[in-house]
């Protein structure tokens, strides 16, 4: 049967459309994109600004397309709520202040699926509460974008104060297997970059994606050199265009990920958490289950996702015999004791996973089969150190070696991990 | 069924073909329930949009424009045997993922089916609250008055007294009473309906969700149902056809129950629309549509505007000196915005800069501070070991973060509130609040107190040129009340030379 029929009125906000042209100019995949982009004249204007970390977060949401926000306030992740509440229906969308944490990622989920980009913010507590959701979006493959402020914890611990501990949260706080994508920035300028970044990836993987920026890169502010709209790489989810009655909201695609068809065009299709068939039906079929679940991981681990998804920088690696990892905040301390200690003659490097989730393994496994030492410096008690020590130990089994030795430099009393802190460790 | 058009007198229905069948029990209520949602929305849609469900194309269009969301539990499954787009969210979390889709796509006519366990118990935030809302939205409501799914377990809305597996010696708490609870809620529109052996009451719920599809705004139709494999076998109902019988005498139509004594109304429940409001939904109302208006007005350039920039190559060795400063003093004293200034100053000077501030209860009132860190080059940690520069308006602060300054720094002190400086060797002093009330002449007392130190301060330092501290202020607070600041400029100008000529 023909589906062109008399359609009910359809008023869905316009998208602009994906541009390869801004592609071109800026590669986000690269660390310091926009700063990159203008050394190489492939950029010649821009906006320059100050933001803080919350607000340039928000505006690049926005900028990236996002058009609705479900949000709850929480310190310190509060700006984001207000910014969108500033300043989204000047870009034709609309927020809701919701009746809590779970309502609010519930609702950007509603709007995503609904077929317009959507996401919400949070921080420790009111991350844990919307794991459950969370998990929702990533059986379901719903393009998402949750920012969680880290503060420390557990429980409601300094809600004012920087943490790095929901690192293991934002990989594992929802039940089950689950692929997750999460992005640590470590400037202002990263976190507009990054946010755009997290919603192309959300689009272009059908995936949630966390960003998670501790308190005080999303509290402290900075000039930050902005593209034109128009130079905005942007990528938005692909839609259907065959024939209704064939589409497939599970179904095969080249690169794993399925098609999205907005609601109301007739791509009529059901989404559940249950496991469910290529049409989106519940099923109990042991090999379409196992399909499924493996395809949800598959999907990030393409060549081409990865190149999308894992984001390392590394500074003074090469001839590192010593190597500091840290993100975020940390690794802001971490640069400048490495600058005082190549100023001595200690040859160390740092190594900065801007993706922490899923970890940038080959990256790391170079650095750290060749390295003597290696001091993990986050604002928890290891949890990233965790990863570091299991990729150092799948390093030295391929080298056939023993592991090299890992240490850990944690804080969990409010205060940052310092320069002089760093220095001393690894003079140690 | 619906693609054989030929078969006219057949009703069409909104089954999912491709849906193979469907959980629940045998004589459970909720068919019928699917079944009169399924007939009000085919009606109600095709009315709207006119076009005739009897033709494909006709049903197609209403098909489309359907969005069921369910939660969890036996009535939640209905969402996957619809054919139309429809989301089985997580347990009770229905209404707020369809809030979303909702303010998303206004276009949608947005439909939940629930179960009582779902909405009431762990979803009963979410209701409150889509009450209040008001979006466009119809929620019906399969009251067996327990949890299916699970096995029997007693919900919300379980009688006392009646035994469920969670209540084996009988449940000993209250339930909800739905109707007045959805009013004080603020749903605009209630009704109840059953599902029993009688005609007329299927009737009445057809008539009843299609008058709740109709209605602009929240709408509520609460079924009273069965469970007769579950609830009804632990109490001695376990035949779905009696069970249905027996609900027969449990409810009354809503005119009849009005007129009931306070004692027998307790016992029945009403049928009927029990309380219908007309007024506009949250999308459509007055009240949003003007608050969008103003929004979009406020905010109405969001672009900033374009510059030529060249980037050069930064050595990465290097390590540019860098200058600290924290501007500290009471809570009303504008010391963060200070801060915030300095730092705008300073990208305006053509330098970089990191403000950060402390923040939380010490920030709204009480102790306040900002810092800024001022560099010709890259700023990697924000934060120094040692400040450079203190400004302390107030006693507290230079007493506390005295011992922060570096041997070589400098604290500026402001010696109108500042009695006892230890003959610390790094201080400076100026009575900046007497100079505030002598040249500025605040309307309210230390108001413009930061300007004046701020660029006081940064003059006497020689951090940035007086052009970009100006411009800095009048690009922010000067924006609101350029005289004053204009004065605290001024005065901060002046008394910095004078310290320099000291
Ligand atoms: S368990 Fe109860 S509510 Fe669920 S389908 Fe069976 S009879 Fe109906």
């Amino acid at each position: 049967m023909s589906a062109k029929v008399a359609k009910a009125p359809v008023t869905q906000p316009a998208l602009r459309p994906d541009d390869s042209k801004a592609a071109a100019k800026i590669d986000l995949s690269e660390v310091g994109a926009v700063h990159q982009a203008l050394r190489a004249g492939r950029l010649t204007q821009a906006r320059r600004t100050t933001l803080s970390g919350n607000d340039a977060i928000a505006k690049a949401a926005l900028e990236a397309g996002a058009r609705f926000f479900g949000g709850y306030p929480i310190t310190p992740s509060t700006e984001v709520l207000e910014y969108a509440a500033r300043n989204i229906f000047s870009y034709g969308g609309s927020y809701l202040q919701m009746e809590d944490e779970i309502a609010s990622i519930a609702s950007a989920i509603g709007a995503s699926l609904g077929g317009i980009k959507a996401f919400t913010a949070t921080s420790g507590p009111g991350f844990s509460l919307k794991q459950e959701n969370l998990g929702y979006a990533c059986l379901v493959e719903v393009p998402l974008v949750v920012i969680n402020v880290m503060r420390g914890g557990p429980s409601t611990g300094g809600p004012t104060d920087a943490g790095q501990s929901d690192v293991m949260q934002a990989r594992w706080g929802t039940h089950g297997d689950h692929p997750i994508v999460a992005i640590a920035p470590a400037t202002v300028q990263e976190c507009w970059e990054e946010t755009v970044r997290a919603f192309n990836i959300a689009e272009k993987y059908r995936t949630p994606v966390i960003l998670l920026p501790d308190a005080k890169v999303s509290q402290m502010k900075e000039p930050v050199i902005l593209p034109a709209l128009a130079d905005i790489p942007i990528v938005n989810r692909a839609r259907p265009s065959g024939a209704p009655e064939e589409y497939e909201a599970f179904g095969p695609t080249a690169n794993g990920v399925p098609l999205l068809a907005p609601f109301g065009e007739g791509y009529r299709s059901h989404f559940t958490g249950l496991y469910h068939n290529r049409k989106g039906l519940p099923t109990r079929d042991v090999r379409l289950i196992d399909q499924l679940q493996k395809r949800i991981h598959a999907k990030l681990n393409t060549p081409a996702a990865r190149r999308d998804i894992l984001k390392t920088e590394t500074f003074l690696c090469d001839d590192a015999e010593i190597l500091v990892v840290a993100y975020g905040i940390t690794a802001r301390a971490a640069k400048d004791a490495v600058l005082e200690a190549r100023a001595v003659g200690i040859k160390v490097g740092l190594l900065r996973p801007i993706t922490l989730w899923p970890s940038d393994r080959e990256t790391a496994i170079k650095y750290l089969s060749r390295v003597k030492r290696v001091i993990v410096a986050e604002l928890n008690l290891g949890q990233y150190r965790l990863e570091i020590e299991r990729l150092a130990y799948e390093a030295a089994q391929r080298k056939q070696c023993v592991p090299t030795t890992v240490t850990g430099l944690h804080r969990v009393d409010m205060r940052l991990i310092s320069p002089r802190d760093v220095y001393e460790e690894i003079c140690r | 069924m619906n693609a054989n058009p030929i078969c006219s007198l057949e009703m069409p229905d909104l089954r999912r073909t491709t849906m193979r069948r469907n959980i629940w029990c045998e004589g459970c209520g909720l068919g019928n329930m699917q079944q009169a949602i399924s007939i009000a929305l085919m009606r109600q849609l095709g009315r709207r949009f006119k076009v005739d469900f009897m033709q494909p194309a006709g049903l197609e269009a209403i098909k489309n424009n359907i969005a069921m969301v369910s939660g969890i539990g036996c009535t939640s499954r209905m969402a996957g045997h619809l054919d139309a787009n429809t989301v089985h969210t997580t347990h009770g979390r229905s209404l707020a993922f369809a809030s979303g889709l909702k303010m998303a796509r206004p276009d949608l006519t947005v439909v939940l089916a629930a179960g009582d366990g779902d909405i009431f118990a762990i979803g009963g935030n979410h209701f409150i609250h889509a009450a209040r809302r008001n979006l466009d939205m119809t929620l019906i409501v399969y009251d067996n008055r327990s949890y299916g799914m699970t096995g029997a377990q007693a919900s919300p809305t379980s009688p006392m007294g009646e035994f469920g597996s969670s209540a084996p010696y009988g449940v000993f708490e209250a339930p909800f009473n739905l109707v007045d609870l959805a009013i004080g809620a603020g749903a605009g529109f209630v009704a109840q309906g059953a599902v029993t052996t009688l005609q007329e009451h299927q009737d009445q719920l057809e008539e009843l969700i299609a008058a709740g599809l109709d209605h602009k705004g929240f709408s509520f139709i609460n079924v009273v149902g069965t469970c007769h494999t579950g609830w009804g076998a632990r109490n001695k109902r376990s035949e779905a056809f009696r069970y249905r019988q027996y609900l027969q005498h449990e409810v009354t139509p809503v005119e009849r129950w009005r007129e009931l004594p306070p004692e027998e109304r307790a016992a029945l429940k009403p049928l009927g629309i029990i309380h219908s409001v007309d007024r506009p939904d949250l999308q459509s109302s007055p009240a949003y549509t003007e608050i969008v208006a103003r929004g979009k007005k406020a905010a109405a350039s969001l672009e900033e505007p374009l510059e030529d920039i060249r980037l050069i190559d930064l050595d990465p060795m290097a390590r540019p000196p860098r200058t600290s400063l924290r501007f500290a003093g009471s809570g009303g004293q504008g010391v963060i915005t200070a801060g915030e200034i300095a730092l705008s100053a300073a990208v305006l000077a053509g330098k970089n800069g990191v403000f950060t501030k402390n923040y939380g209860p010490e920030a709204r009132g009480g102790e306040a501070y900002s810092d800024v860190t001022v560099s010709d080059g890259e700023i990697h940690f924000p934060q120094s070991d040692e400040l450079d520069v203190l400004v302390a308006l107030n006693q507290e602060t230079f007493d506390k973060f005295r011992k922060e300054v570096g041997p070589s720094g400098r604290i500026l002190v402001n010696s109108s509130a500042v009695r006892e400086t230890y003959d610390d060797p790094r201080v400076i002093t100026s009575p900046i609040g007497e100079i505030l009330a002598r040249d500025v002449r605040p309307p309210k007392r230390d108001l413009g107190i930061n300007i004046l130190a701020l660029a006081l301060v940064l003059d006497y330092l020689g951090l940035m040129s007086r052009q970009a501290i100006e411009a800095a202020v009048m690009k922010s607070v000067g924006k609101k009340n350029p005289a004053l600041n204009q004065k605290a400029l001024a005065a901060g100008f002046a008394e910095a030379e004078r310290l320099k000529a000291h």
